[in-house]
């Protein structure tokens, strides 16, 4: 039988989770007497962490606030092709940052960063052996991927089909999830057992997830490309931002956070 | 200009205002959907079953919100209890909860890692990623709605005839369905009507506790949010779609709605 109060503190940290993952745009802290328009930055789920600290960074440096929206790519892209206002956008596949400089809806596009497949598993109970994720074929795990339409979830069916086991998955694959997050969502409150995500999605020390590197030989990159909005409000401080996201200061930030840079 | 002329305008004005901002957006989605590729869409496997499966899961929230709702909305009405303004608080939590939070609050007590997980594990029940918990999901949040509207029902019914008939030797079965139900009729209709409506909707409560998954738990709102990222157009077809098959279900009751 559970007790109560850490039943209570469960719950608490499962909403926390979930309150987490949810899409909301994020404002960081404007400095002080600061009357610069902010710059709106649309962003894929997968940067979360390390845009929050990279627009931090950017606040302090420039002075000038940052305003954060996180979505999957996909719905950024679908945002942008409906008119949002917004100045950068950055998302996890060069091919539709590539077909939003097509439809003029995005000038300037550039990669900076890359990021790698990777399995992620629940921690088990310590002492227990770990599961190899490769042994999927003759397990009866629930398996969570993101949907093929957003990145996550076509690098994921890539990496699938060079290892041989897409047929295995598709058939234990219990929810696509529609970002990359709610992939380690899943796994931390619905109690699925494993996921791919980019390895820069868990930090090492998670205490309740861990990544398992796909085998050698098998090596699937996710490119980041961020751009201008061509229709952006504040065009001077969106190309200030994205020189930044080039610059020495945002690399480090990215590097920390375990992604590639060029 | 007299003063009332001009409360009348306000009145208006404000009431114009008010039809606008609902049949706007409803308008932009009819104009927007492409009609012409409504039976191709049909056609698409992954649509077929999300809607099957969306009548299916709404279809058994619907009811499992009568089962369990009709004995609260009796209990709220009719039974001297304390505490009932609490409990009537409580039970009507799930409407003002976000979605969301509601399928995150279902995993908390559902879950594998809840409180009742492991009890349910133990008999071999492990509730998300099914059919089953979507229909939890759609449950919890559609039934206040089934249970608000027949409690207030069953409140407005006179007891005193019910008493009459049971004087008159009828049975409490036999009352119940010649006297009581003809005046909860109407209500009860409405309530169903909304509580279907709200759980054919249900989106967050969903994707957070049951998942997405085709065939599984992908209802129609599931499967217009995962078509928007791929054919747009498609998507707002198949919302638009939903819109008339509500539509019409709205107003095949709206000859049953209780006079004002």
């Amino acid at each position: 039988m559970r007790q109560p109060d850490r039943a209570a503190g469960k719950a608490a940290t499962l909403l926390a989770a979930a309150l987490a993952t949810l899409p909301l745009p994020t404002g960081c802290q404007a400095s002080s007497g600061s009357r610069k328009p902010a710059i709106v930055v649309l962003a894929a789920a997968s940067l979360t962490e390390v845009f929050r600290e990279i627009g931090t960074a950017y606040e302090s440096e420039r002075e000038r606030p940052v305003r954060l929206s996180f979505a999957g790519s996909q719905t950024l892209a679908t945002q942008l092709r409906e008119g949002v206002r917004a100045d950068v956008v950055a998302v996890a596949d060069p091919e539709i940052l590539a077909d939003l400089v097509e439809r003029d809806l995005v000038a300037r596009p550039r990669q900076f960063a890359t990021s790698r497949i990777v399995w992620v598993l629940r921690r088990g109970p310590a002492g227990a052996q770990r599961r190899d994720p490769m042994d999927l074929a003759g397990s009866d795990w629930q398996l969570v991927l993101a949907s093929p339409e957003v990145p996550a979830g076509a690098y994921a069916r890539r990496a699938l089909d060079a290892l041989g086991l897409r047929e295995a998955a598709e058939a234990r694959v219990v929810s696509y999830e529609l970002d990359v997050r709610g992939v380690t969502a899943k796994l931390r409150l619905a109690g699925a057992d494993l996921g791919m995500v980019y390895a820069t999605d868990v930090r090492p020390d998670d205490p309740d997830l861990e990544l398992v590197e796909l085998p050698p030989g098998v090596r699937v990159l996710a490119g980041y490309g961020a751009g201008l909005v061509r229709e952006a409000a504040q065009p001077d401080g969106a190309v200030a931002f994205l020189d930044f996201l080039d610059g020495p200061r945002a690399r480090q930030i990215l590097t920390r956070a375990g992604f590639g840079t060029p | 200009m007299s003063l009332r002329w001009l409360q009348l305008l306000g009145l208006y004005a404000a009431a114009a205002l008010g039809l606008a901002l609902t049949l706007v957006p409803l308008a932009g989605l009819s104009i927007r959907a492409p009609w012409a590729s409504t039976l191709e869409l049909l056609q698409m496997p992954s649509v077929r079953s999300a809607i099957g499966l969306s009548f299916a899961v709404s279809g058994a929230a619907t009811l499992l919100s009568l089962l369990l709702g009709f004995p609260l909305a009796w209990l709220l009405a009719r039974v001297s209890i304390p505490g009932k303004r609490w409990l009537r608080t409580l039970l009507t939590l799930p409407l003002v909860l976000p979605p969301v939070v509601a399928g995150v609050a279902l995993l908390a007590a559902f879950g594998r890692y809840g409180l009742l997980g492991a009890s349910l594990d133990a008999v071999g029940i492990r509730l998300p990623f099914t059919t089953l918990a979507a229909v939890l999901a759609a449950t919890f949040v559609s039934a206040p709605l089934l249970i608000t509207s027949l409690e207030s029902a069953l409140l407005q019914a006179e007891v005193r005839l019910e008493q009459v008939a049971a004087s008159l030797g009828a049975s409490p079965w036999h009352s119940f369905w010649t006297v009581l139900m003809p005046s909860i009729r109407p209500a009860l209709l409405a309530g169903l009507a909304l509580c279907w409506a709200r759980a054919l909707g249900e989106f967050g409560a969903t994707i957070t506790f049951a998942g997405n998954l085709e065939g599984r738990t992908q209802t129609l709102p599931l499967a217009i949010y995962q078509l928007l990222q791929s054919r747009p157009e498609a998507a707002l077809l198949l919302g638009a779609l939903l819109l008339v098959v509500s539509v019409l279900v709205l107003a095949s009751l709206r000859g049953h709605r209780p006079a004002p």
